[in-house]
């Protein structure tokens, strides 16, 4: 995979977050691999993620039944 | 305890789009990433490493709680709040009875003026399980 650009730093939030050793070893072979940044790894997993969640159709077949059961509490929420 | 799904940021956003017929790429510039970031952290809260919201409805009653108290997307407050609460309890296999919609609104009214505690609207939120999801609740 090409390397990518560092986003704008106006475009980026920072955030901490805590890997598994084994999960800080694997995500190091892949930014290799990729000759990607190690946070570029990271942004694409997470692109992957939120895709692999809009696409989801267990996710969607779900929400389109709460939000038809639930049509008359919203509508009520929104009216507030 | 059994592995709790959370919700996650694409999720919210993805809900705050079909609340309002519309695509992520189009919400998303509009809504307060920081304050969904915030509510979801809200239900897997931990402190010297043991969770401080053990039981689900518990989890369930503090991300709709805060997420009305700082909405990330001011003209779907109480809407985006409840579809969240829902969708939360639904992947953790938790199905709610369909209320009143007087009385649902009447509840998160009362979220929102700081009259209903995180524990009063979890006892409420248990009090709508469905019958199954009260069993495998407890």
């Amino acid at each position: 995979m090409a390397p990518t650009e560092e986003p704008p730093a106006n475009e980026t939030r920072a955030m901490t977050i805590r890997l598994t050793t084994q999960q800080a070893e694997e995500l190091e072979k892949i930014a290799q691999i990729d000759h990607v940044p190690i946070a570029e790894a990271v942004r694409q997993a997470v692109t992957a993620h939120i895709q692999e969640r809009r696409t989801d159709p267990e996710f969607q077949e779900r929400v389109r039944r709460i939000i038809d059961q639930d049509r008359a509490i919203l509508e009520r929420l929104a009216g507030s | 305890m059994a592995l709790v799904e959370h919700l996650d940021l694409a999720g919210v956003v993805d809900l705050a789009a079909k609340l309002e017929g519309t695509t992520p790429a189009v919400v998303q510039p509009r809504m307060s990433l920081s304050a969904v970031h915030r509510a979801l952290l809200a239900p897997a809260a931990a402190l010297d490493g043991r969770t401080v919201h053990r039981d689900l409805t518990m989890k369930a009653a503090v991300l709709c709680a805060r997420l009305v108290e700082h909405p990330p997307l001011a003209e779907q407050q109480l809407p985006l709040a409840w579809l969240c609460m829902r969708e939360f309890l639904a992947r953790n296999g938790r199905d709610l009875l369909v209320g009143d919609p007087d009385e649902v609104h009447a509840t998160l009214d009362r979220v929102a003026s700081g009259q209903l505690t995180d524990s009063d609207l979890a006892v409420w939120i248990e009090s709508q399980l469905a019958p199954i999801a009260r069993r495998l609740a407890s």
